[in-house]
């Protein structure tokens, strides 16, 4: 089963033409290059990965580990909390779609009143999705998760109802092995709440604490739940605990925005479907289910922010790398655009630090976001490589625009681009967009940069 | 023929985070306050037209980040600044503190020709608070900018739009002051180039 452009926008034709697609072969394949120029990149660099040189306190674990242990002695005897492991598997399929297999329930969604061919279109756009979705939910109901399977599906947009438990499987912390998943999350949300326990009841670190305070309330203001004391607490608890862990790094402003969809994410595994998560408030939940959801979005967070930690250590060079990968990618894909933004003294550091920095986070909505992370996620370096890509195509997208301005009109309108209001659609084309441009683009630069 | 040049004038607003700067320059630029503003990354770029003497100018305003880990970033955005300005919050001792460190900060970024004469604008923000809160005192602030070479010293309240354009006014003028310096040096330094030139042509006849 090939992957399919055609709901990006995209035709198939055109897309294979250029590219080869993200099928399973061609995804290992890809991987494998992938890892060599992560090793290139590595002994490139004047600045040392994160992983030889800083003592980070959490890099001792990975859920692939677990995957490999057998399981004797593995399962506890006893969980407690038994109730709140109802690990959010899968809620009951919202959004018009109903769980039904069968095909006569699609009946429902086949209003008399539509006209044939708006009705059948309807008709068809409702069956994909609903097939889709089973497969899916197949698919990461396996008692041994297929994770190249699950990652081709997950580029092209996880439903929302298997988003939490998906992206616990691609950001490594849920193991793929069913049977381990309940004794490892136990685990770690206990380990969790005894780091808590040990950071918040010695004196805390003063001016990492004010910094944390004073970005909470800045947080997605305008988004209700984040108003919310609950969900604040629960950030300030995130936030703080995973900077006193990276003493390389800190806490450094844009983390706080980079928690959010993961416990976005994760709580809306535990509220009712109809129920808007922007607008819930978490503290109508019990305790251990917010335990459960801090817990969780503090690890993936970690394991995130593992790929990404030169971003936030000193000086920064893991966003100036990204910076200088993202000019060079751009004199190469629209050189007029390039020399425009040359003449006019724009430099590249002025408008695109903010990108890297909060990985569009800050251009875009939040659910832009989550589902531009269904991609980021199962793409092999998604946040510290494909988002350079994802970056040049958003600024190449508005060429035409940008070289009929000058310096304060580019700014201007770098500032504040017309994507706030961006549909799903809108961003899977830049996706799509962005998956050609690494396609033809990635092993050149590796090789200008050798 | 300066005259009949657009002016441009650029500004760099420095100071702790969360003094207040973005609620500064957005009170100033679009005359309005939120509380809904994000922390700033990186640097902030906006643009008011103003009247000076009958001399029409644009600013150029680069409303910085404040966390330290920042601030290896301040070269791509200070080069060629006209003014700067320093911020400090009046209900906070340390961002005040941090003023001359901020100074000296884009002193060594900045590349500035003649440090002693660069322009900065001090403003103490958030005078809208109840006095008990208020633990920075105007004396001390103004005892501090005299020493620092008479540095101009507003105190504002973004949110309630106290001493805004009072305080950007004088940023303007300084910042325009130290632009037609700046020409003027430019165009002394050319003047040597061509002297030099035509003494090397002189030279080779």
């Amino acid at each position: 089963m090939g992957a399919s452009f055609s709901h990006l926008g995209l035709s198939n034709d055109v897309v294979s033409s250029v590219v080869s697609l993200p099928s399973s072969n061609t995804g290992k394949k890809s991987s494998s290059k992938s890892k060599n120029l992560q090793r290139w990149t590595s002994s490139g660099l004047s600045t040392p990965r994160d992983s030889e040189h800083y003592t980070d306190l959490d890099d001792d674990w990975d859920s692939n580990v677990e995957n490999c242990l057998t399981s004797v002695n593995s399962q506890p005897k006893f969980i407690e909390n038994k109730p709140t492991f109802e690990y959010p598997l899968i809620r009951k399929i919202s959004s018009g779609v109903k769980s039904s297999t069968d095909d006569g329930a699609l009946a429902l969604y086949a209003p008399h009143i539509l006209q044939e061919e708006e009705s059948h279109k309807e008709l068809e756009e409702m069956n994909a999705k609903l097939s889709r979705y089973h497969r899916f939910k197949h698919l990461v109901e396996e008692s041994t998760v297929d994770m190249d399977k699950l990652k081709k599906m997950a580029w092209n947009g996880i439903p929302s109802e298997l988003r939490p438990i998906s992206w616990q499987l691609l950001v490594g912390y849920l193991p793929t092995n069913s049977n381990r998943r309940e004794a490892q999350l136990h685990r770690k949300r206990q380990e969790y709440l005894g780091l808590i326990e040990q950071e918040f009841t010695k004196e805390k670190d003063a001016q990492t604490w004010h910094q944390i305070e004073i970005d909470i309330p800045r947080t997605n203001p305008r988004i209700k739940l984040y108003g919310f004391k609950s969900t604040q607490r629960s950030l300030e608890r995130i936030l703080y605990l995973w900077a006193v862990r990276h003493p390389a790094s800190g806490y450094v402003q844009g983390i706080n925005d980079l928690a959010t969809p993961f416990y976005q994410t994760f709580l809306s595994a535990y509220i009712k479907d109809e129920t808007d998560v922007t607008q819930f408030d978490p503290s109508t939940l019990p305790k251990d289910s917010i335990d459960a959801i801090e817990a969780d979005t503090f690890w993936c967070l970690t394991k995130l922010l593992e790929g990404i930690q030169d971003n936030y250590i000193h000086a920064q060079p893991g966003i100036i790398r990204q910076v200088n990968e993202l000019k060079d990618l751009v004199r190469r894909i629209d050189t007029e655009l390039s020399n425009h933004l040359d003449d006019e003294n724009v430099e590249f550091i002025q408008f695109s630090f903010r990108w890297m920095n909060c990985l569009l986070m800050r251009e875009i909505s939040m659910e832009s976001t989550i589902r531009m992370w269904d991609t980021y996620l199962s793409e092999p370096n998604g946040f510290s490589e494909f988002h350079v890509y994802v970056c040049a195509a958003y600024l190449v997208k508005w060429s035409d625009e940008l070289k009929k301005m000058d310096f304060q009109a580019i700014m201007m309108f770098l500032q504040d681009p017309p994507t706030k209001n961006w549909t799903e659609k809108d961003v899977e084309l830049l996706l799509s967009e962005a998956f050609i441009w690494q396609s033809l683009y990635k092993n050149a630069t590796a090789h200008l940069r050798g | 023929m300066s005259s009949r040049k657009k002016t441009l004038l650029k500004v760099i607003i420095l100071g702790d985070s969360g003094v207040g700067k973005t609620s500064l320059m957005q009170q100033f630029v679009n005359g309005k306050f939120s509380q809904q503003y994000k922390a700033t990354i990186g640097a902030d770029f906006l643009m008011k037209e103003l009247v000076l003497d009958d001399k029409t100018v644009t600013m150029q305003l680069w409303d910085t980040a404040g966390q330290e880990r920042f601030q290896s970033l301040g070269v791509a955005f200070y080069r060629g600044a006209d003014c700067c300005v320093l911020v400090y919050d009046v209900t906070n001792p340390k961002s005040f503190e941090n003023v001359s460190l901020w100074r000296d900060e884009f002193l060594v970024q900045a590349n500035v020709k003649n440090p002693e004469n660069f322009p900065f604008v001090v403003i103490g923000n958030k005078i809208d608070v109840d006095e008990s809160k208020k633990l920075v005192s105007l004396k001390k602030a103004q005892q501090f900018c005299a020493n620092l070479g008479n540095l101009p010293l507003f105190q504002t309240s973004a949110k309630e739009a106290v001493n805004i354009d009072q305080a950007f006014d004088v940023i303007a003028r300084n910042a325009l002051q130290q632009e037609e310096n700046d020409e003027f040096q430019d165009e002394f330094n050319d003047a040597i180039n061509i002297n030099l030139e035509s003494e090397n042509q002189g030279c080779a006849c």
